[in-house]
């Protein structure tokens, strides 16, 4: 079933599907919710799962009345929150994949009474200078696509963002080249808007603030960190076991790549039904 | 070498097709085997860097078959008949 939720003037495009445990999936960039179409369906048969385009991207709306879209990472967890809010269906399950896993971390953060746990798969995510220095391909990834939009080279833009995802994953930039056209787009829109508005905090420029590190360390309980194991090598497989190191979340593994969430469903769902079974029945 | 000739070696080293896949009735996007996105993007790179053109959003999703290619680079300003690209 599809449905709208308008969050401060912004409407998102939802979907809701299957029974059982709420279950919210939030995409990362390069894509929409279509990124979970598969995963959705095989997760549908144990969860109520929620997927939405996050604001910016596929059906959900690109500007504000009046005023250029905000991609901060406050506003998106408020988006997410809303669609919680929204469903009623008391806290979820939230998976996170790539860049949403900024806004679960944050989510859980913000709201822990929303979110019963939050998986995170390889979030982009350095806290500190000494993070950004352990993993320099981070900030040089940032640089690269940044150029490339400055030159607005398109294919470099892309190539770049393959790179980080592994190069290994033949549908990485898309899976035809329609879902291409559209994913240029919003590699665009993430140079242009997301990357500094989404990812301040937590590209390692600076130390992370205390009071943001506390919110995140009182919920350590509730957050797990997945990698993919065949990319051991990759840049967020790295960023996630460190940020799953400093803040004490617990670390799991699964088949896949970067883009696990997408191209490895039966795995991604049966980490989601051992999760679940991890949070305490009155949680 | 002809600009064509080019054309045709960044296909055959991108997607390891044979001379004799170089119709559009085999080199289809997504539908011969090595042709998937991430080549795709590769033999775009190769062919901006070869004839020092840019392809924009529309030419990258529009090279999705052999001739289509051909056709793209003509629009980009290239003479396939030409040995500039070398």
């Amino acid at each position: 079933m599809k449905f709208d939720v308008v969050q401060n003037g912004v409407r998102l495009f939802c979907r809701i599907t299957g029974n059982g445990p709420l279950l919210l999936l939030i995409h990362g960039i390069g894509c929409d919710s279509g990124f979970f179409d598969e995963t959705a369906a095989v997760l549908a048969e144990k969860f109520t799962v929620i997927t939405y385009d996050r604001r910016g991207y596929g059906q959900s709306d690109r500007v504000e009345i009046d005023k250029p879209l905000c991609f901060g990472l406050r506003e998106q967890v408020e988006d997410a929150a809303a669609i919680l809010r929204y469903v009623n269906r008391g806290p979820a399950l939230v998976a996170a994949s790539s860049a949403g896993a900024l806004i679960g971390l944050a989510l859980v953060a913000e709201y822990p009474q929303l979110v019963r746990l939050a998986c995170l798969h390889e979030p982009p995510i350095l806290l500190t200078p000494k993070d950004a220095r352990s993993i320099p391909e981070f900030d040089q990834w940032l640089d690269e696509m940044r150029m490339a939009g400055e030159k607005g080279s398109e294919s470099r833009m892309l190539k770049s963002f393959i790179w980080a995802m592994g190069g290994v994953d033949p549908q990485a930039p898309a899976t035809d080249l329609e879902q291409l056209q559209k994913n240029i787009l919003y590699l665009k829109q993430f140079i242009d808007c997301e990357m500094a508005e989404l990812f301040i905090d937590h590209t390692g420029t600076r130390e992370l603030s205390e009071e943001i590190r506390r919110k995140y360390l009182q919920q350590a309980d509730k957050v797990v960190v997945s990698v993919g194991s065949e990319d051991k090598e990759g840049i967020f497989h790295q960023t996630g076991k460190l940020l799953a190191g400093e803040m004490g979340f617990l670390l799991v593994s699964i088949p896949g790549f970067h883009n696990a969430a997408r191209e490895q469903p039966f795995h991604y769902a049966m980490l989601m039904e051992r999760l679940q079974r991890l949070i305490p029945k009155n949680q | 070498m002809t600009n064509l000739e080019q054309y045709h070696r960044i296909l055959k080293t991108n997607l390891r097709a044979k001379e004799e896949d170089l119709n559009d009735d085999v080199l289809v996007y997504n539908r011969f085997p090595k042709w998937d996105s991430v080549t795709h993007v590769d033999m775009v790179s190769d062919l901006e860097e070869k004839f020092k053109i840019t392809f924009k959003t529309l030419d990258i999703t529009s090279f999705s078959s052999y001739s289509a290619g051909i056709e793209i680079l003509k629009q980009l300003g290239v003479d396939m008949d030409d040995v500039s690209g070398q």
